[in-house]
C-alpha cells in the first residue's frame, strides 16, 4: 500500500523474509534499483514489496544506510566517508558484512557493494593465504603435492 | 518509521565459540557468488590479488583474470621483491590483449621499474583510469600515451609534461609534483573535456584556464607559477592552499562559483598583504561560500586587523565571511590536509571498480 505523510513523502512498505515490515519513503527504498523497477511496476500499490532474499535485520541496516545516502546530497563527501566507515565498523564481522554484500546484490545498491567489497578487501590487504584461511575458516582443499607446486610457482608473490 | 524489532539472536549474528558455528562461518564466506568475489577482488591490489588466488582450488578457478591492476612497494619489505613482482606478473598472469579498467603503479622508493613500461602496458590494454606515482625518479612520458583513447582519469607524479600533451578524452586529471615550460597550460588546449583539475607542487611558467573550459572543481596546492588566469564558465569549486606573494592571479571570471576554500599561508611584507587584501576581496564578492583557514599567527593578526574592512564584504547570499581562527585553526588546517591527501584516497575508492 502506499500511504501519503504530512510532508508529502510518498512511503512504500517492505517485508524482509521474516515477515518484518518496514515502512519507508518512496525516494530512500529507490536506491535499490531491483526496489526502484518493483515500483515501476506497479508492486507497490498493493500490499508491501516482498523481500524473500533479505532478513529483517540486514534490510533495517540497508535502509540505514540508504537513508543517510538519499538525503546527503548538499552533505560534505567527508562527513559522508567517516559515516560510511562507522556504518560498516558496527557491521562487526565478516560474517555480517557477507549478510550485508548479498543483500547490497540482490537489492542492486552499487554505493553498498562498493562499500562492503573494499572492507572486505582491506580485511584481506596484509594477510598471506594462510592467514586469509584462517580468519575466515575457509578449507585448504589442496594436496599438499599441489599446495607445494602452486606455492613455487606463485614464490614471486610471497615475498 | 519502520516498525521493526532488531532480532539479536537472528542466526547470522552467531559469532565463532564452538566447531559447530565454526562451519556455519565458513559456509557463510563460501556462499558468495563468484562474480561477488570477483568484486571484492577488483578492490584488492595486485600482490594481493594473487595471494587471495592461492587460499583454495575454488578460488584459484575464480581469480583468473585481473580487471585492475594496482601495483604498489609499499606490501613488498625488499625494493627488488617489488621489481620481480611486477616483471613476473606481466609474464605469467597478463594474457594477451586483456582489457584493464583502472591500472595503478604507485613507488615510494626507488625502483628499476621503468614507469614507461607501466605506461605502455596500460595503454596496449585500453586503460581507462591510469595512475603512475613513482618517487624517487624522473623520467619521460612516452608518446603512445596519446594513442590511449580510452583514458578518462589521469594521474601523474613527478614528470615532465611533453609539448604534445593533449588528451581530449580524459576528464580528471592529477598531477603532482610535475613541471611544464613549453609556453603557458592551458588547460582547455591541453584537456578540453576535463572537469577536474588538481595541481599539487607543481611548477609551471603559467597557467590558463580559459572561458571554453568545462572544468568544474579546481585545487591548486602550493604550485610555483607567476601567472594564474582563471576564467571558466562552469567552475564550481575552487580550492587553494598557496603563498600568494609569489604568484599573479588576475582574469577571475567565475559565474559558476559555489564554494571557494582558501589557505592561506605566511606572508612578510606588506605589499604581499595588499595582493591578499584584494584577492580576499574578489573572493568574497564572487563566491558564495568561502571560508579562509589562517595558518599562521601573522595571517591571523593580519585578518583581525582588518575585520573591519573584510567584514563588510558580504557575499553572493549576504552572508559575512566566516573566519576560522584560534582554536578551529587546527580543525581547519587538519580538514584541507584531509582535502589534499583525500584526492588520492579519492581515485582509489571511485576508481577501484571492477572493470566489468
Amino acid at each position: 500500500m502506499s500511504i501519503t505523510t504530512e510532508n508529502n513523502e510518498k512511503m512504500i512498505t517492505l517485508m524482509s523474509s521474516d515477515g518484518e515490515e518496514f515502512v519507508v519513503e518512496e525516494a530512500v527504498a529507490a536506491q535499490s534499483q531491483t526496489i526502484k523497477h518493483l515500483i515501476e511496476d506497479g508492486c507497490s500499490t498493493e500490499g508491501s514489496i516482498p523481500l524473500p532474499n533479505v532478513t529483517g535485520r540486514v534490510l533495517s541496516e540497508v535502509i540505514q544506510y540508504c537513508k543517510k545516502h538519499s538525503s546527503s546530497d548538499d552533505k560534505e563527501e567527508k562527513e559522508l566517508e567517516a559515516w560510511d566507515a562507522e556504518f560498516v565498523k558496527a557491521a562487526d564481522d565478516h560474517v555480517a558484512l557477507t549478510d550485508l554484500m548479498m543483500a547490497a546484490n540482490f537489492l542492486d545498491i552499487k554505493g553498498l557493494l562498493d562499500l562492503v567489497a573494499q572492507t572486505l578487501a582491506n580485511m584481506i590487504t596484509g594477510k598471506s593465504p594462510e592467514e586469509v584461511r584462517r580468519m575466515w575458516n575457509i578449507k585448504n582443499d589442496f594436496t599438499p603435492e599441489e599446495a607445494e607446486k602452486v606455492r613455487k610457482e606463485n614464490q614471486w608473490a610471497f615475498e | 518509521m519502520g516498525r521493526k524489532a532488531m532480532n539479536k539472536s537472528s542466526t547470522s549474528r552467531r559469532r565463532r565459540t564452538d566447531g559447530e558455528q565454526e562451519s556455519l562461518v565458513d559456509d557463510r564466506f563460501s556462499v558468495l557468488p563468484d562474480h561477488i568475489v570477483q568484486h571484492i577482488l577488483s578492490f584488492l591490489d595486485t600482490k594481493h590479488a594473487v595471494l587471495f588466488s592461492l587460499v583454495s582450488k575454488k578460488y584459484k578457478n575464480i581469480c583468473t583474470s585481473y580487471p585492475n591492476l594496482d601495483f604498489d612497494d609499499r606490501y613488498f619489505k625488499e625494493q627488488d621483491s617489488f621489481a620481480d613482482f611486477v616483471t613476473q606478473f606481466f609474464k605469467k598472469k597478463l594474457d594477451g590483449g586483456l582489457k584493464v579498467g583502472r591500472f595503478s603503479f604507485s613507488c615510494q622508493r626507488y625502483t628499476s621499474i621503468d614507469p614507461a613500461r607501466i605506461i605502455n602496458e596500460a595503454v596496449s590494454r585500453q586503460v581507462d583510469h591510469l595512475i603512475v606515482m613513482p618517487d624517487q625518479l624522473w623520467y619521460n612520458l612516452p608518446s603512445n600515451l596519446l594513442t590511449c583513447k580510452t583514458l578518462q582519469t589521469l594521474s601523474l607524479k613527478q614528470v615532465e609534461l611533453p609539448g604534445w600533451f593533449r588528451f581530449t578524452t580524459i576528464t580528471t586529471l592529477f598531477l603532482t609534483s610535475c613541471s611544464f615550460f613549453e609556453g603557458e597550460f592551458d588547460v582547455g588546449l591541453r584537456c578540453p573535456n576535463l572537469t577536474t583539475l588538481t595541481l599539487v607542487g607543481c611548477n609551471f611558467v603559467a597557467l590558463k584556464v580559459s572561458s571554453g573550459s568545462k572544468l568544474v572543481k579546481l585545487s591548486i596546492d602550493s604550485i610555483v607559477c607567476e601567472k594564474v588566469e582563471i576564467s571558466a564558465m562552469e567552475l564550481s569549486v575552487l580550492r587553494i592552499k598557496q603563498h600568494f606573494c609569489t604568484m599573479d592571479f588576475t582574469g577571475f571570471n567565475l559565474p559558476s562559483l559555489k564554494t571557494a576554500m582558501v589557505d592561506l599561508e605566511a606572508h612578510t611584507s606588506d605589499g604581499d598583504y595588499d595582493k591578499l587584501h584584494k584577492f580576499l576581496k574578489w573572493f568574497g564578492r564572487e563566491a558564495s561560500c568561502v571560508e579562509t583557514f589562517p595558518t599562521s599567527s601573522e595571517i591571523e593578526a593580519f585578518i583581525k586587523n582588518h575585520q573591519s574592512v573584510l567584514g563588510s564584504i558580504k557575499d553572493k547570499k549576504g552572508r559575512c565571511w566566516q573566519y576560522m581562527l584560534g582554536t578551529r585553526k587546527a580543525a581547519a588546517q587538519s580538514r584541507f590536509g584531509n582535502f589534499v591527501g583525500g584526492v588520492e584516497a579519492k581515485t582509489k575508492s571511485t576508481g577501484r571498480r571492477s572493470a566489468q
